[in-house]
């Protein structure tokens, strides 16, 4: 459920983790269960007029309940191989909902490490999803860096909010090149089925 | 060594909405950068500056170290040794890869070694996707500021660009603007064979490159061509990802004043693409002086540099000249080392005579590069100031004339006619309101006593003003002194030497600075301590002279050295001023530039809050005037320190204050000339609240 209406607490890294995320410019949810995620991610797509689902990098199990779940409001795919030549078809009123590795609680940030598939649906979509285990928050950067050491990661990405511009006149516009809006999904349960 | 281009500056003012928007937005961006700053604690900045210097000591282990990591991933690396060796190496991969479509991500490197107008000439096209760097180049003109590079540019003017150059209406509103290039952008991320990118960071142990970006452009660029080439100097090597974070936990604070940008992204050989994982990737390492840099007393520190942009922001000549006129490639106070590295020190000059040597970037500078000494440094390299210059460095001449025959001088600077002359002989504005002199020394006011004294507890060092001009000022601080129990002695000193410094004279900073060394470091035997009420004075003990002199005497004297106000804030004995005293209940506090590395706390607001005034502090930066800088004629001075004295005056006047109180002689006659406020020095308010009587009592200047 939702921040507020939430029964079953996260831990207080997480919590932290997520106000971060929320001062960024994240919409934030923590979901003990998986309806709980089904409901969050329906109702966000709902309020942000999604026409299409992608998902990139969600494990298959989880990808093919959440497919069957949400195709019911909006179209629903997991990202593959045979996409890459039509990307401009997701730029338009579609979410991309994706699986991060790991969050930085201090500077509210989502680790993308190594996945092809998150890394597209992370920044191709109008709206973006990431999810993450409440396991796999981190207290600060420096965390982050005996994970790099130990995992030896081709290439990652941390975000940490909407994509964003002062260039013209110092006025903050959000959606320039990646996302107009993005959500950080803390899961309670285990994603990767 | 010329002054300031009496041309670009009338032209740079004649742009009013350009002057008042970048004015605003660079004190705003300044604002938040110190909030940030100061809210992220010391730990955070010695990390920073250790892991650079670290980078900066091992430059030739870390190159190696990367190439090492680069090629194991399976990435190539070229080290080129100039920037046309980087940019042919470029243009040749592009060429043996027959690619025609190139697409940018904003690289302050490739700007450096001219990369675009190359691939240009080879019929390759080349689209910056980093929104102000597009518009930039749309508009033929080169970046105005290293972080926002369209700062220059109005909405109305974006709007007529994308008309012209695109063929499109777009309303003239940033939403809908950045809404036309997420398309016409798009088209070109789709088209692009070959992606080039700068970096904020490589990390050698595993031969990463870090982009550090907010629109989404870098990851874009790194994630649809098939072909990625990073460009990144040599100094931005880090060796390990703990540092590397280091300074990706400082630079978004103190460059916007936010703990994260919306995207960091790391690539390499194999990174995430859209063809899953990029196909070829090259990095081209670029020394084009670095190296050499690295083993310069005067410019290694600036190699710290991580681009944030505080020091821009802070600087009251770039607030209103911007980086058009203060700056080429790289821009405003870091723009004129990195020249000095990049191009040689002429071509630094030529930027150099900006800078009027107010400090505020190396205060503001997270890396802690001392900016404004390498300014200096560059001005005199490159034979010193002009003519006119080396008599302002003869101020302290003036003033002790003017001490002599104060009747005179107090008549001159009031006369019409003389103000002419002065301004025709000396190039001194006659608009620029002068300080009258009281007559008489503070050396001979104490008597020889006080000169000759070998053990005190306290040397006073009174700098110009407080000897020459109006010795009123040092004689209350010896008193006040006296009054909290402490021992005085003043030595004969010369003035700090400050014009030396400020105009590149540095042979003759070196004598003066020596000559004022070897008559304190006797006295300040066991703790005592050397006292200054001027700031600049303190800042020159403290800050220049060391890097001066760097001797062990130059070093003794600088640690000894205290700005009066962070002394007397320990003393338990100021007391709030008694009841029917003539006191404003409510006080400006006005910081000078040279007082925030030598007090950043502002032990002076403290001290007027203790005695029982509500001090108001705006955090607007300098007040425009320097030194002898804000005097000077028309273009070469006053005019834009007037355009600042307006600004900053117009934001004091809104506190509805009617005093202000600061410790600095020349921030005091500006403030004077532009606020029309009384201002005086702290000191008159803690005498005041100490019952010390001023004596003369009344205020000749402030
Ligand atoms: S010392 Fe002052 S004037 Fe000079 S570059 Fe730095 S901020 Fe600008
Ligand atoms: S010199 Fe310092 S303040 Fe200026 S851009 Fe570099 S790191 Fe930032």
């Amino acid at each position: 459920m939702r921040e507020e209406t939430t029964g079953n607490n996260p831990t207080p890294l997480a919590r932290r983790f997520l106000a971060k995320c929320k001062e960024n410019g994240f919409q934030v949810a923590y979901t003990p269960s998986y309806n709980d995620l089904l409901s969050v991610l329906s109702e966000w797509s709902t309020g942000w007029g999604v026409g299409k689902i992608v998902l990139g990098g969600v494990s298959a199990g989880l990808a093919e309940r959440l497919r069957g779940a949400l195709s019911v409001q909006s179209p629903c795919e997991v990202l593959g191989e045979a996409d890459l030549e039509k990307l401009g078809d997701l730029r338009a009123g579609s979410l991309g909902v994706f699986r991060a590795r790991a969050g930085v609680a201090e500077t509210g940030g989502l680790v993308i490490i190594d996945d092809w598939k998150a890394n597209l649906a992370s920044l191709i979509p109008e709206y973006s999803v990431g999810l993450l285990k409440e396991s796999e928050v981190l207290p600060d950067y420096w965390e982050l860096s005996s994970l790099i050491r130990k995992s030896r990661p081709a290439g990652l990405a941390i975000i940490s909010g909407p994509s964003s511009t002062s260039d013209i006149e110092l006025t903050h516009v959000v959606g320039v090149h990646g996302p107009v809006a993005c959500g950080c999904v803390v899961a309670g349960f285990e994603l990767d089925e | 060594m010329s002054s300031m281009n009496k041309s670009k500056v009338l032209q740079a003012l004649g742009k009013r909405w350009e002057v008042e928007t970048r004015w605003r937005s660079m004190l705003t961006m300044s604002q938040k950068s110190r909030k940030g700053i100061e809210g992220l604690g010391a730990g955070y900045l010695s990390r920073l500056v250790e892991s650079r210097q670290k980078t900066v000591d091992n430059l030739e282990r870390l190159v190696a170290l990367t190439v090492e990591s680069v090629r194991r991933a399976g990435g190539q690396v070229y080290v080129a040794e100039t920037a046309e060796d980087a940019r042919s190496y470029i243009a040749e991969l592009a060429k043996r890869r027959g690619v025609g479509y190139v697409i940018k991500s904003k690289s302050m490197t490739t700007e450096e070694i001219e990369l675009n107008s190359l691939l240009l000439s080879q019929g390759i096209e080349v689209v910056e996707t980093d929104l102000g760097e597009r518009l930039v180049q749309l508009a033929g003109q080169r970046p105005s500021h290293i972080i926002a590079p369209a700062v220059h540019l109005s909405r109305e003017e974006i709007a007529r660009l994308v008309k012209e150059k695109r063929g499109a209406t777009v309303p003239p509103r940033p939403e809908a603007i950045t809404r036309f290039f997420r398309t016409d952008l798009w088209t070109s991320f789709q088209q692009a064979e070959m992606g080039i990118t700068g970096a904020n960071l490589v990390v050698a142990e595993t031969g990463h490159v870090v982009l550090v970006t907010n629109e989404g452009n870098g990851r874009l660029v790194t994630t649809m061509p098939r072909i990625l080439v990073s460009v990144a100097g040599v100094e931005k090597i880090v060796e390990s990802w703990e540092e590397a974070f280091n300074v990706l936990r400082v630079l978004p604070v103190a460059a916007v004043g936010r703990d994260a940008t919306s995207y960091i992204t790391v690539i390499g050989p194999g990174s995430m693409s859209r063809h899953a994982s990029v196909p070829e990737y090259h990095l081209v390492l670029l020394n084009n002086g670095r190296l050499a840099a690295s083993r310069d007393p005067w410019l290694r520190e600036a190699l710290r540099c991580i681009r944030c942009a505080a020091c821009l922001d802070v600087c009251p000549t770039f607030r209103i000249l911007g980086g058009h006129v203060f700056g080429e490639i790289y821009t405003g106070p870091m723009g004129v080392p990195w020249t000095a590295i990049t191009e040689g020190v002429e071509e630094a000059s030529k930027i150099a005579k900006y800078c009027v040597s107010c400090s505020l970037c190396h205060h503001a500078c997270p890396a802690e590069i001392d900016i404004p000494m390498a300014i200096s440094w560059v001005k005199h390299a490159s034979g010193g100031g002009t003519m006119r210059e080396r008599m302002l460095t003869m101020y302290e001449l003036y003033a002790r004339l003017g001490a002599h025959l104060p009747g005179l001088f107090n008549w001159l600077q009031g006369s019409r006619f003389s103000r002419r002359v002065f301004e025709n002989l000396l190039g001194i504005d006659r608009h620029r309101l002068m300080h009258r002199f009281r007559g008489g020394s503070l050396y001979k006011v104490l008597g020889e006593e006080y000169q000759r004294k070998r053990s005190a507890d306290i040397v006073y060092f009174p700098d110009t003003y407080a000897a020459y001009i109006d010795w009123s000022i040092g004689l209350l601080t010896v008193r006040v002194l006296e009054a909290l129990g402490y021992s005085v002695a003043v030595p004969k000193t010369h003035g700090s030497g400050m014009p030396s410094i400020q105009y590149g004279f540095l042979t003759k900073a070196k004598k003066i600075a020596a000559a004022n060394v070897e008559r304190l470091k006797d006295l300040i035997k066991d703790g005592v301590k050397v006292v200054c009420t001027e700031p600049t004075a303190a800042y020159c003990l403290r800050e220049a002279y060391p890097k001066i002199l760097g001797t062990p005497a130059s070093q003794k004297v600088a640690e000894s050295t205290h700005e009066l106000t962070s002394l007397l804030a320990g003393e338990a004995q100021i007391q709030p001023i008694k009841q029917n005293q003539s006191s404003q209940a409510k006080v400006l506090y006005h910081h000078p530039c040279h007082a925030r590395l030598i007090s950043p706390q502002r032990p002076s607001e403290k001290l007027l809050e203790r005695i029982g005034l509500s001090a108001v502090y705006i955090d607007y930066g300098c007040c425009g005037i320097a030194g002898t800088w804000g005097m000077r004629k028309g273009a070469e001075g006053f005019l834009i320190s007037a355009e600042i004295g307006r600004r900053v005056a117009e934001l004091i006047l809104e506190t509805g204050c009617k005093e202000i109180a600061t410790e600095s002689s020349v921030c005091a006659q500006q403030l004077r000339q532009f606020t029309g406020l009384k201002v005086r020095h702290t000191i008159r308010y803690i005498a005041e609240s100490l019952g010390v009587q001023e004596q003369p009592p009344r205020l000749l200047n402030f």
